[in-house]
């Protein structure tokens, strides 16, 4: 007598793959409510937003939305507007800017607390608080921390005699700038510090030994153990952050409100503008569009980077 | 049986609609950005309990929205169905949604009112398409504010003329000590747009003059270059209205313009500083009304709702309860007639100075339709222009080309 695990025709097999067959079906069939419930709030909203954009008049009612003729007025209004090209580079030096600050104290930092320092558990939690506070109350904060006339910075300079007057960091359009990105860095560094420091320590000490018998300078050590443990969690978090800081408009809009002359004006408070100060919905979805495909370049980016990062 | 039984579906029916019935409820939502602050709350208040307390029927919800995301959330609410019935602007956002059609027309109900006929002037032009789309609910001017303390000390008398205003600015300037000659908004704030217009005014011209733009005339430049000179080097920079009013009544700064609510911020005074803040009339002519309070309608309501609604306007506007507004808010109401007692007068007689001094008022603003309609991008060109004035050495002519041809563009006037 022999046990056999199917018929010699490997009908049985066929059973077993009907099986799994059926398994699949049954899993897909759970999670298709769910997926078409993301898909539907991802995906309807996306299109609202693509047939407003595409809509030639002003936009105040949506019920009437279909009302509108269809054309690319909108986007011509808004690449022919030198406002919406200033917003841009605004975009690009404060999402890059600020995103590449981030990186340098988050990453100085995650190597400092990597190390074993006695407190380390406490500054990890010290450094998250800033990450905690929302945009708009970090922006109020250092609106008062900047504060021309009772700023606390000011303040300092004065007592120090690097100023000898009160100086308008918001208002100076040398400084307004560089004036919003310091809350932002503020905000973003600590999701960067936590994550580099995971990365940090999910690579075996035993590489640095090995590296430590060959030899190897610190350079070497950073580049080629270090940077590679690191280098697909830091591309994730830095898309994340940039995202965000890409997206978010609360920290301008406390601070600057993006002037002062629109110096510090971002698309994302282009988008504000033209919807809510303007009434203009066509040219603010239009340019909520470029942004959507911005953002989307951003992740692509990134993703690319990282895949890119296995040690090799 | 029979009988029996539909009785008693007459009678269950009865029970289930009687509270119903007894409580047949009007609840009119009511939009304002005033329900928390100290003042316009408080009056607010007393005048939404006394109207229910005298009209049962009708209930307020209360909306508040904070007047930064008024017109955001505003928009959203109109967009999508859910505006309020009745609601609070000021007469600067009034051309925006009178545009979008937002604003019901209230000349049937107004006519035989004493709206018609007892009103201060700016209600006149709360028309739109031909139609009376307001109530005017508090009628202001700026003031004078100065602190005589530090004009005395300077041996400076205080200013009479709009000349003199300007040489005292710079005469009691000193930047090291941190003492300035005025307190001004000057950063991203839609004061600034105010200042630009008074300096033109005052200086006998406009920034939009036979119904066209006049930002690049000699006599207007001539006006920013003086606003350039004055606020740019004898104010403190980046200070919104907030810290500019706090920056005066704290003794950092000599002089101010605002309007009569900054009374109740030298209320608020040390005891130490108190008697050295004084507020009267502005010292030269034409005196300015940036624009006071409205209550309108939203369009499209049902008749009992709109009914309601013009009740709880008429009833806030009533002479008692603008009587009260003057005494609790400070600001001079919409009624042309003077509205306090003697005793009033003489118990509070910086509400006088106020009430006088709104009667005679101008309109800081152009009436321009197309500039009502788009006001907030109007004032964002301005405020551009204002900032650029203050934080940058571009040429004033530069800056006002720039934004006589923005103007020229977004809002045409022809």
């Amino acid at each position: 007598m022999s046990i056999s695990s199917g018929t010699e025709d490997g009908s049985h097999g066929g059973t077993r793959l009907n099986f799994y067959r059926r398994q699949q079906i049954l899993s897909y069939s759970l999670i298709l409510p769910a997926a078409l419930g993301v898909l539907t709030l991802i995906l309807y909203p996306l299109y609202q937003v693509v047939d407003i954009s595409l809509r030639e008049g002003r936009v105040m009612n949506f019920a009437r939305i279909h009302d509108l003729p269809l054309g690319f007025g909108n986007y011509v209004r808004v690449l022919t507007d030198p406002q919406f090209w200033n917003s841009v580079l605004v975009s690009v030096i404060y999402v890059g800017g600020s995103i590449a600050i981030s990186y340098a104290i988050g990453l100085g930092i995650a190597l400092l607390l990597n190390e074993r320092l006695p407190g380390n558990r406490i500054l990890r939690t010290i450094v998250l608080i800033p990450w905690a506070v929302p945009g708009i109350v970090l922006g109020i904060m250092f609106l008062w921390i900047l504060d021309s006339s009772y700023g606390v910075f000011n303040a300092m300079l004065r007592d120090l005699g690097i100023l000898s007057a009160d100086f308008p960091w918001f208002v100076d359009r040398r400084t307004a700038l560089i004036s919003v990105m310091v809350p932002t860095i503020w905000k973003s560094y600590p999701m960067i510090t936590l994550t580099v420091l995971a990365a940090l320590q999910s690579i075996p000490r035993e590489l640095y030994e090995a590296a430590n018998v060959d030899g190897a300078t610190h350079i070497q050590k950073f580049r080629f153990i270090t940077w590679a443990g690191i280098r697909g969690p830091s591309m994730l978090v830095l898309m994340i952050s940039a995202l965000g800081i890409f997206r978010d408009v609360d920290i301008v809009f406390g601070t600057t409100g993006g002037g002062p002359a629109h110096a510090t004006e971002t698309m994302s408070l282009y988008v504000y503008r033209e919807a809510f100060n303007y009434f203009r919905m066509g040219t603010a979805t239009a340019v909520g569009t470029v942004m959507i495909i911005v953002a989307l370049m951003i992740g692509a980016i990134f993703t690319i980077f990282a895949q890119r990062s296995k040690f090799k | 049986m029979l009988n029996k039984l539909l009785l008693s579906a007459v009678f269950g029916l009865g029970v289930v609609a009687a509270p119903g019935l007894a409580t047949a409820q009007i609840n009119l939502t009511f939009a304002s950005w005033q329900f928390q602050e100290p003042g316009n709350a408080d009056w607010w208040n007393a005048v939404i309990d006394a109207f229910e307390e005298e009209n049962p029927d009708i209930s307020i919800e209360e909306i508040y929205i904070p007047f930064a995301d008024y017109l955001p959330q505003m928009t959203i609410r109109f967009a999508s169905g859910r505006a309020p019935a009745v609601m609070q602007l000021n007469e600067q956002l009034f051309g925006s949604f009178a545009a979008q059609g937002w604003l019901a027309a209230l000349d049937d109900r107004i006519e035989g009112t004493d709206i018609a006929t007892d009103w201060a002037a700016p209600q006149k032009a709360l028309t739109w398409d031909g139609a009376t789309r307001g109530v005017l609910l508090s009628n202001n001017a700026y003031q004078f504010f100065y602190n005589k303390d530090m004009l005395d000390k300077a041996g400076l008398p205080v200013p009479d003329s709009w000349e003199s205003f300007k040489e005292t600015a710079a005469k009691m300037t000193d930047r090291d000590a941190g003492i300035f000659g005025l307190s001004a908004v000057t950063t991203e704030h839609p004061t600034a747009v105010e200042d630009v217009h008074r300096y033109a005014i005052w200086a006998g011209t406009n920034l939009v003059k036979d119904g066209h733009y006049n930002l690049t005339s000699p006599e207007v430049i001539d006006a920013m270059n003086a606003y350039r000179e004055t606020v740019g080097k004898n104010a403190p920079l980046g200070n919104n209205s907030s810290v500019a009013r706090q920056l005066f009544i704290d003794g950092k700064t000599s002089m101010l313009i605002d309007g009569p609510w900054v009374w109740s911020w030298l209320e608020k005074a040390t005891p130490e500083m108190r008697p050295k803040l004084v507020m009267g009339r502005l010292p030269f002519d034409p005196q300015l009304a940036p624009g006071g309070l409205i209550m309108n309608i939203s369009e499209g309501l049902d008749d009992d709702i709109e009914g309601a609604a013009w009740k709880f306007i008429t009833f806030a506007n009533s002479e008692e309860w603008q009587r009260q507004y003057l005494l609790t808010t400070g600001q001079p109401p919409g009624r042309a007639a003077n509205v306090l007692t003697p005793e009033d007068e003489e118990a509070h007689p910086n509400l006088a100075i106020a009430s006088a001094s709104a009667l005679d008022a101008v309109p800081l603003f152009p009436k321009e339709q197309p500039i009502q309609a788009n006001f907030t991008e109007y004032s964002s060109v301005l405020m551009e222009a204002a900032l650029r004035l203050l934080s940058t050495n571009d040429p004033t002519e530069e800056i006002m080309e720039d934004a006589q041809s923005q103007l020229e563009r977004a809002i045409p006037l022809d």
